[in-house]
């Protein structure tokens, strides 16, 4: 192993360190909270925001590969995958297959320029 | 066909909710997963992450924003310093996430040393919460009765990691023969898989609304404060929503907890 190996391998363990550090205190709030109250209420809230905006920053603001891609591509291949949710009762599985498929397909036709 | 498997109704053992939380992890939520961890194993040989490393970020970071500002810092030559701390900003979700997922199981309170292993097997799950555990969780651990949450959860956690490390490997491999379409499809199918998860089924207008307003807050602050998008996104958004919440009541008509605390 190499320094660097070693030196990646120190930053990971306390990266993942400070990963914990947010878990484990939510485990040792969770006892001190009272489930149903409106601080927990507040809080799911607040989870549901994060994530929904990191999800929207994913699909919408994309960095590393899917930055390449036409913002229109993938709101078109998030259309696709909702309608197909829903016209296939509600198969999450093969909805995402199908609106993933969708984006490739958009992609493989603009490298051949058809589109 | 259900998202997340389940033990057989009506029954109250544990070793069912541990094989359901296996299986669940091999579902719907493990395809979404081992597409993402394929494209993160592809990235990762690409920017000189070597594979058990790699490995090592997915068992012990367990969180795909932070793993990739990892992988992409080392590469660009980031150093120490600023690594942890955008991983460790970029996670700060977990801290909000992991509170009321583990109120539910704060209800039950065994005595003595049972209490004590009880404890140390909650801050053990802990270090698996995530996005997809989050979510899963969310929706299935309020059905289950008492004695069938832990072990659905450790179950649904372990499969999850174990197959995004074989997807990790798999990517790891197959990084410089993957068609660049394939890989489009493969990261965007993680982002895209929640999407219709939060739009299928997420419970309460509080909720909803929460998801709303995050989108909305964390894109128009993006531009501006790109590392603090999803923590004000979150707050505003989330506090937003929750006083609509108040403010309608709806709450009030959420089911109630299967079983009630305990005395």
């Amino acid at each position: 192993m190499s320094a660097h190996d070693l030196w990646l391998t120190g930053t990971i363990l306390a990266a993942a360190a400070g990963s914990y550090l947010w878990r484990g205190l939510g485990v040792w709030l969770s006892g001190r909270v009272t489930a149903d109250s409106a601080v927990m209420r507040w809080v799911t809230c607040v989870s549901y925001a994060m994530l929904s905006a990191l999800i929207a920053r994913m699909l919408l603001l994309p960095e590393g590969p899917l930055a390449t891609t036409p913002l229109i591509d993938r709101v078109i291949a998030c259309a696709v995958g909702l309608i197909a949710l829903f016209a296939l009762r509600r198969n999450t599985l093969a909805a995402v297959i199908i609106g993933s498929a969708t984006l490739a397909l958009l992609a493989t036709l603009r490298a051949y320029a058809v589109l | 066909m259900a998202t997340y498997r389940l033990p057989p109704p009506g029954s109250t053992s544990p070793r069912d909710a541990w094989h359901a939380g296996l299986l669940a992890g091999f579902g719907a939520p493990g395809w979404a997963l081992a597409a993402s961890f394929v494209g993160f194993g592809a990235l990762s040989r690409e920017l000189g992450l070597p594979l058990p490393l790699s490995l090592l970020s997915t068992v012990a970071i367990w969180a795909m924003p932070g793993q990739m500002a990892l992988t992409e810092m080392q590469a660009m030559g980031a150093d120490f310093l600023a690594i942890l701390l955008a991983v460790t900003l970029v996670n700060a979700r977990f801290l909000p996430m992991t509170l009321p997922l583990f109120a539910h199981l704060r209800r039950h309170k065994p005595a003595g040393a049972a209490g004590r292993r009880y404890r140390v097997a909650l801050y053990a799950l802990g270090q698996f919460v995530a996005l997809t555990f989050w979510t899963g969780s969310m929706r299935v651990v309020p059905t289950l009765p008492q004695p069938q949450r832990l072990p659905w959860l450790f179950g649904f956690g372990l499969s999850c990691i174990f197959v995004s490390c074989v997807a990790t490997v798999c990517g790891f491999a197959a990084a410089s023969t993957l068609p660049v379409t394939l890989k489009l499809a493969l990261v965007f199918l993680n982002p895209l898989f929640f999407l219709l998860v939060f739009a299928d089924d997420v419970k309460g207008a509080d909720n909803v609304a929460a998801l709303l307003a995050g989108a909305v807050i964390g894109l128009a602050v993006h531009p501006f404060w790109p590392d603090w998008s999803l923590l004000i996104g979150g707050v505003v958004g989330g506090s937003i929503a929750f006083v609509v919440g108040e403010k309608i009541g709806d709450h009030k008509d959420k089911p109630a907890e299967l079983d009630s605390p305990e005395p």
